[in-house]
C-alpha cells in the first residue's frame, strides 16, 4: 500500500492539519498484521530519513490519517510503524461546515454573558465602583426650618 | 458669574437653565425667579403664565393652554425642558443651539439646551398673517409653498428672532426626510487662514494631503418632501432637496424624535492640538446653528483672521459675504467659541478655533447628532443608495453614539425605519398602551398644612433666635395688664410647639406657601413674621438618575459575580439584581413627610417604581422655653397670698395698738394684771408670726421657681455629613494576577453557548453536540470524532 510519511508539529486535536506537515516520503509499505484500518501495523525497508515520521497518509483505498508514534527499528533492516487513525483530520472536509451546539470557543476572544467557572476569577480581590447619579436634592446651601405649632393659621 | 456664564440643572422635576448677561450677576437671581426658562438672551416662562420681562411665551401661553398635555413628539425638547413647557410643543431647534455645559462638560450626560429666541403663531391654517407673542401681526405668506405637510395646529408657527424677518413654521418631518451632507473646513497651515470647505469624501480623496489641518465640520440639512424622500425599506432612491432650493428664509434643523444627545466624548491630547501646533488638552463642542448666518453677521475667527463663510460653501472669506445654506458646525476646542458662535455675535474675530487632527474620524463626529449622512454632494443631487447613506446608531436608550453603519447593516438599524412616527415600529397607536405606560405616576397629597390644631411654618435661623427670645419672655410685674400677660396667664406657648424639623433641601421649592404670616402659638402671636405653608404636606424630591451601563460586557456583571446596590442618602442601601437592572435607567425620588421629617426613597427603573427604603429626612431640633403660664400663675397666687397676708398683718398691727392702749385700763378694771399682760403678749407673737408670713411670702414671691420645657430630642444629624447623591455601588470580581485571556482563550475557550458552522470558529473549541450521521466513517470512528469534538479540538 501506498503511503506518504510526513513530520507533523500539529497537536494532536488539531483539526486541520494542513499546515502543520512537512512531507518526508510517499512509498511503498507493508502490513505486518492482519490489516486493521484504524490502526494499522506496517514495515518499510530501512532508511534514516523515514525514521523521523510520526503521521501519516495512506492512499486509497483508505483515503485516512494517521498518527505514528516512535517506530520499531531494525538497523539496515526494516522500520515498523504502528498506527492510529486521526478521525480529525481524515473527515475533517466532512464536519467542519456543519451545524454544532458550541460551548467554548477561543473566537469568541473575551469572557461572554454566559458563566464561566473555570475562568479564574480572584475569590478574595474586587473592583468597587461607585457610580454618582445625576443630581441630588441636597447639594448647596438649600436647607429649610419647619416649625410646627397649634394654633396657627386661619 | 462671569459674563456670559452659564448653568443648568434640574430641580423638582423641572430644567433649568440659567446664564448671566451682565458681569457679576448673581445667579440666585435667576434660579430664585422660580418656574421660568433662561435662554443665552432671553428668558421664557412657564405655561403657568407667570410673566418675566422678555418672557416671549406668554403668547403661547395664552392661546394654546389646551395643547399643553399633548405633546406633538417625544423629541429632544421633551428630554430637555418639562414636558409641561410650551418649548415641548416645539419639535425642533431654531436659530441656535448648544450642548451648553460650560461647567458639567465633563461630568456627564449634558441636555440639549434650546435657544429659542422669538416666534409668531399663524392665525389659522390657512391664513397667511400671524401673530408673535406680543400680539404684533407677522406674514407667514411662505408656509404653503414647501411645507410637506400641513399645519397642525392653529397658532403654531415661529418668527425670527428679530420679528419678522423669516418666519419658521412648526411642523413635524420624518427623520429619514433629513439627510446631512457633511462638509469640512480644512486648511494648509495650522495657523494660515487658506482654509477651503470641502464635501468630506471630495477631501479625503483628492486634498487630504495638501489640507491635512482639520479646523471643522458641518453637516448641511439636505430634506426631501413627504412622499418624495429616500425609502430605505423599498431602496427607492431620490435626489433630495436644498434648504436653498425651497426656500431660502425657511431653513432649520430638526432634532430626530427621541433622540437624546450628549455632548462629544472628550478627545486627547493626541487627537487635538491648537493653532501652534502644541498638544492641549480640551473637549469637543457642537454649535447647532441656524443656516441663515448672514442675518446675524455671523463670523469667526481661525487664527488671526475673521472668517464668514460665502454662500456657496466653497470657501471661506473674509467678513461681510453673504453666506447661504449650511447647518451643523461642529468645532473642537475652547467653549468660547461656543458662545460667540451659538449667540451669532460677530465680534469674537480674535477667537482660535482648535484644529483637529487629519486622522479624526469625522463621520464619527457627525453620527453624534443622531442624523443619517452623506459624505458628497453627488450622492445627495443623484440617488442614494443605502451604501451611500449613514445612518448613526443610536442605543435603545435614546442616546446617540459616534457609530454609523451604511449598506446592509445600516438596514437593520431601528432609526432606518423612523418615519411619520418611528414608535409605530414599536406597535404605538396614538394612545398609551399598558406596554408603554410602565411608569408609576407619584402623587403627593396636597393635604393642607393648615388646620384648626396644627400649622407649618418655614423659618430662617434668624427667626429661629427670634422664637427662641420669645420663649424666654416673661411678664413679671403685677402691674403688667396687657394682652400678652392676660394671654400668659392661661397659655404655655412652648407647649403649643410640635416640633422643629431641619431639612437638607429647599422646601419652599416644593410646598405651597406664603409669605408674611405670623408666627402663632397656641393664642399668643409671637410677632415673628414666616413663610406659612398652605398645603403640600408630602412633597416628592428628585434624587436623580443614572444609567446603569455594563462595563464588562460579560457574566461578571451579574449576580452571583457583581453585587450592586444603590445607596440612598438619610435611607441606606438598597440591594439590586443587576441581572434586572442592567441596560436600564435608575432613579430615586424621596417621598418627605415635612411635618415629621420621616421619608420613603423609591427606587425606578425605567419610571417605574419597584422598591422602597424608609428613611429620615427631616432631623429634629430641641426646643427649650419658659412655662410662661405656669410661672405666672405662680406668681399670681404669691401676689395674691401676699396681699392676703398683708392685709391681715395690717388689721394684727391695728388690733394691737388698740390692746396695748387699753391693756392698763383693762388690768385695773379685771385686777388680773398678769392675765392681761399674757394677752398682750400672745397678740404680739401673733403679730410677729404674721410679720413673719408676710416676709417669708415675699420671699417667695421674689424666688418663684420658673418652669422651663424641652420639646423634641436632638436627631443625629451625621447624615448631613454623608454623601448627598445617590449613588451606585458595584463589587465585581476581579481576575487572578496572572491571568492571561489570549492564553485562556488558547487553551480553555471562553463559555459561550452558540448553535453556528464550526468553520465560522477558530482555535480552540467545545462542542455540546453535532449530528455526523452523513460522514462516511464507521460507527467506531464517528463516536470518536464526536468525543474528540465534544472534549475539545483546534479549529
Amino acid at each position: 500500500m501506498l503511503i506518504t510519511l510526513y513530520s507533523c508539529n500539529a497537536d494532536r486535536k488539531q483539526c486541520d492539519k494542513t499546515n502543520f506537515l512537512t512531507t518526508i516520503a510517499t512509498v511503498n509499505a507493508t502490513p505486518t498484521k492482519a490489516f486493521n484500518a484504524f490502526s494499522p501495523s506496517f514495515s518499510l525497508d530501512y532508511n534514516e530519513n523515514w525514521v523521523s515520521a510520526n503521521y501519516c497518509y495512506i492512499h486509497a483505498p483508505l483515503n485516512k490519517y494517521y498518527f505514528l508514534p516512535p517506530p520499531n527499528l531494525e538497523i539496515g533492516k526494516k522500520i515498523e510503524f504502528a498506527g492510529s487513525e486521526d478521525v480529525l483530520f481524515t473527515y475533517y472536509n466532512y464536519y467542519k461546515d456543519k451545524e454544532a451546539i458550541i460551548l467554548r470557543s477561543e473566537s469568541i476572544g473575551k469572557p461572554s454573558y454566559i458563566p464561566d467557572n473555570s475562568l479564574p476569577v480572584n475569590p478574595v480581590a474586587f473592583e468597587m465602583e461607585s457610580i454618582k447619579f445625576s443630581s441630588s436634592p441636597f447639594i448647596g446651601d438649600g436647607r429649610s426650618y419647619i416649625l410646627t405649632t397649634l394654633g396657627g393659621g386661619n | 458669574m462671569k459674563l456670559n456664564e452659564a448653568v443648568y440643572g434640574s430641580e423638582h422635576g423641572k430644567f433649568w437653565y440659567a446664564s448671566s448677561r451682565t458681569e457679576g450677576q448673581k445667579l440666585e437671581a435667576y434660579i430664585n425667579a422660580g418656574n421660568k426658562f433662561f435662554c443665552s438672551t432671553y428668558s421664557l416662562e412657564t405655561y403657568e403664565g407667570v410673566q418675566y420681562s422678555n418672557g416671549q411665551l406668554n403668547g403661547y401661553a395664552n392661546k394654546n393652554r389646551n395643547l399643553y398635555s399633548k405633546l406633538l413628539e417625544e423629541s429632544i425638547c421633551y428630554a430637555a425642558i418639562p414636558a409641561n413647557s410650551p418649548l415641548a410643543h416645539i419639535s425642533y431647534l431654531n436659530r441656535t443651539s448648544s450642548l451648553a455645559g460650560r461647567y458639567e462638560a465633563f461630568a456627564g450626560d449634558v441636555p440639549l439646551f434650546l435657544s429659542i429666541a422669538c416666534y409668531a403663531f399663524r392665525n389659522n391654517a390657512n391664513s397667511s398673517m400671524g401673530v408673535d407673542a406680543n400680539g404684533n401681526s407677522f406674514l407667514c405668506s411662505r408656509w404653503g409653498e414647501w411645507s410637506p405637510d400641513q399645519i397642525a395646529q392653529k397658532n403654531e408657527r415661529l418668527s425670527s428672532f428679530s420679528g419678522g424677518s423669516f418666519i419658521i413654521p412648526i411642523t413635524k418631518y420624518n427623520y429619514n426626510d433629513i439627510v446631512l451632507l457633511v462638509k469640512v473646513v480644512v486648511g494648509n497651515d495650522l495657523t494660515n487662514v487658506e482654509s477651503r470647505v470641502f464635501d468630506l469624501a471630495d477631501w479625503e480623496e483628492n486634498y487630504k494631503t495638501q489640507y491635512p489641518y482639520i479646523y471643522g465640520a458641518f453637516g448641511v440639512p439636505y430634506i426631501g418632501k413627504a412622499g418624495n424622500r429616500f425609502n430605505i425599506n423599498n431602496n427607492v432612491s431620490i435626489a433630495y432637496q436644498d434648504f436653498g432650493t425651497v426656500d431660502t428664509e425657511t431653513n432649520f434643523l430638526r432634532c430626530s424624535k427621541n433622540v437624546k444627545y450628549k455632548p462629544i466624548p472628550n478627545y486627547n491630547n493626541n487627537d487635538v492640538y491648537d493653532y501652534n501646533g502644541e498638544d492641549i488638552i480640551n473637549y469637543s463642542s457642537i454649535a447647532l446653528v441656524n443656516p441663515r448666518l448672514n442675518d446675524y453677521g455671523f463670523s469667526f475667527g481661525i487664527g488671526n483672521a475673521s472668517i464668514t463663510p460665502n454662500a456657496t460653501l466653497d470657501t471661506f472669506a473674509a467678513t461681510g459675504n453673504s453666506y447661504g445654506n449650511s447647518g451643523i458646525y461642529m468645532f473642537s476646542g475652547d467653549e468660547t467659541i461656543i458662545d460667540s458662535y451659538a449667540m451669532g455675535t460677530p465680534s469674537n474675530v480674535s477667537r482660535v478655533v482648535t484644529v483637529l487632527k487629519s486622522d479624526i474620524d469625522i463621520r464619527k463626529l457627525i453620527s453624534w447628532y443622531g442624523i443619517q449622512f452623506v459624505d458628497h454632494i453627488n450622492k445627495i443631487q443623484a440617488e442614494i443608495g443605502s451604501d451611500d447613506l449613514c445612518i448613526p446608531v443610536i442605543n435603545f436608550d435614546g442616546y446617540t453614539t459616534d457609530e454609523y453603519k451604511r449598506g446592509e447593516e445600516s438596514l437593520q438599524l431601528d432609526n432606518a425605519d423612523w418615519g411619520e412616527d418611528f414608535r409605530e415600529r414599536n406597535g404605538y397607536s396614538g394612545e398609551a398602551s399598558e406596554q408603554f405606560n410602565m411608569e408609576t405616576e407619584l402623587r403627593p397629597n396636597n393635604l393642607s398644612a393648615s388646620s384648626p390644631f396644627t400649622y407649618q411654618y418655614i423659618i430662617e435661623p434668624t427667626q429661629i433666635q427670634e422664637l427662641k427670645n420669645f420663649l424666654y419672655t416673661t411678664v413679671t410685674t403685677d402691674t403688667d395688664e396687657t394682652e400678652l400677660f392676660q394671654k400668659f396667664l392661661t397659655n404655655n406657648p412652648i407647649d403649643t410647639i410640635v416640633s422643629l424639623c431641619v431639612f437638607p433641601f429647599n422646601v419652599e421649592n416644593y410646598c405651597n406657601w406664603v409669605a408674611g404670616e405670623h408666627v402663632i402659638t397656641g393664642n399668643v402671636d409671637t410677632g415673628i413674621i414666616a413663610k406659612g405653608l398652605y398645603s403640600g404636606l408630602v412633597v416628592v424630591v428628585d434624587g436623580g438618575e443614572i444609567q446603569y451601563k455594563d462595563k464588562y460586557k460579560d457574566f461578571r456583571s451579574y449576580e452571583p459575580y457583581c453585587d450592586a446596590e444603590i445607596f440612598i442618602p438619610y435611607h441606606g442601601s438598597i440591594h439590586i439584581a443587576p441581572s434586572e437592572m442592567l441596560g436600564h435607567t435608575l432613579g430615586i425620588k424621596y417621598i418627605v413627610d415635612i411635618c415629621s421629617g420621616a421619608s420613603i426613597a423609591l427606587l425606578f427603573r425605567d419610571g417605574l417604581a419597584i422598591d422602597s427604603i424608609s428613611g429620615q429626612i427631616g432631623g429634629a431640633l430641641r426646643l427649650t422655653g419658659i412655662q410662661t403660664a405656669s410661672y405666672h400663675n405662680s406668681v399670681y397666687q404669691a401676689n395674691a397670698t401676699l396681699k392676703q397676708q398683708k392685709i391681715g398683718l395690717a388689721t394684727q398691727t391695728a388690733s394691737f395698738g388698740v390692746k396695748a392702749l387699753n391693756a392698763p385700763l383693762e388690768a385695773f378694771k379685771s385686777k388680773d394684771v398678769i392675765g392681761t399682760i399674757s394677752g398682750l403678749a400672745n397678740s404680739a407673737a401673733g403679730l410677729a408670726q404674721s410679720a413673719i408670713e408676710v416676709n417669708k411670702t415675699e420671699y417667695q414671691l421674689n424666688h418663684v421657681q420658673i418652669p422651663y420645657k424641652a420639646i423634641g430630642t436632638n436627631t443625629v444629624f451625621s447624615s448631613m455629613g454623608n454623601e448627598q447623591y445617590c449613588r451606585l455601588i458595584l463589587k465585581r470580581p476581579l481576575m487572578l494576577d496572572k491571568y492571561d485571556a489570549t492564553i485562556y482563550g488558547h487553551t480553555k475557550g471562553f463559555a459561550c453557548c452558540i448553535t453556528d458552522k464550526l468553520s465560522n470558529y477558530h482555535g480552540y473549541t467545545e462542542i455540546q453536540s453535532i449530528d455526523l450521521s452523513d460522514i462516511p466513517c464507521t460507527n467506531e470512528e464517528q463516536k470518536i470524532l464526536e468525543s474528540l469534538l465534544i472534549a475539545g479540538v483546534y479549529l
